[in-house]
């Protein structure tokens, strides 16, 4: 829960007020940004321009401001979706392989299917995921970082969990 | 399957494909902040291009 006090030093303008508030969400920023571009420099650009956003419309932060975490995470998905569109995105993703069972050791089989299950999800499917079972948010919080109702962040999380089905289904057979 | 269950499976994928951030992120990230020229913002994507410039 973020202190009232640094909340309104932040609003005023105090960049190290904005910083001891965005502390702990640079990590779990970052894990957001991963999940969404699947490349480390990338994710590290994400969150840098996602936090001088977040300085520049920090003003614009309700004064009675709990937590910063959906408003952060706006800018980051915002800024994920931005390096998405841009031009070279596009160039570097033709390079981007599916797993392969026989080459990623790291994975177990049923597992290579569920990621590539996953890396097929439209994104925005892919983001409601991410951040219902990997940051762990509450889906009020979901559907507020999305920008959308509740009852439609349910339904994306739930569409894309349909989608991945089968693999989910065959890891659940071996227990 | 429960939503629990899957839940957990997509989180082991989503830890397993993560590469870390390099060292020292977050305290670049506390530096970004506290150097930005926020109240110019017209010098902060030149200074931002610079920033990384330096970091890379």
């Amino acid at each position: 829960v973020a202190s009232r006090d640094l909340v309104a030093s932040a609003r005023g303008g105090d960049a190290t007020a904005l910083a001891l508030l965005l502390e702990p969400l640079w990590e779990p920023a970052y894990r957001l940004a991963f999940s969404m571009l699947r490349e480390r420099e990338a994710a590290e650009d994400a969150v840098q321009e996602a936090a001088l956003k977040a300085l520049q419309n920090v003003r614009k932060l309700r004064s009675d401001t709990e937590s910063l975490r959906p408003w952060f995470f706006t800018i980051v998905a915002n800024q994920c979706r931005s390096t998405r569109r841009s031009r070279w995105w596009g160039v570097l993703r033709l390079a981007e392989l599916p797993y392969s069972k026989s080459s990623d050791n790291t994975l177990s089989e049923e597992r290579v299917d569920l990621a590539n299950a996953m890396r097929q999800l439209p994104v925005e499917q892919r983001l409601a995921i991410a951040l219902r079972y990997y940051l762990d948010l509450p889906m009020e919080e979901v559907a507020e970082v999305l920008g959308i109702s509740l009852a439609a962040a349910k339904s994306r999380v739930r569409r894309a969990l349909m989608a991945m089905a089968p693999a989910l289904n065959a890891e659940g057979e071996m227990g | 399957m429960n939503e629990d269950q899957a839940g957990r499976q997509v989180r082991s994928v989503f830890e397993n494909e993560l590469e870390p951030p390099l060292a020292g992120f977050d305290a670049r990230m506390r530096t970004v902040l506290e150097r930005a020229p926020a109240r110019r913002p017209g010098l902060l994507g030149r200074w931002n291009w610079q920033l990384r410039s330096s970091f890379s």
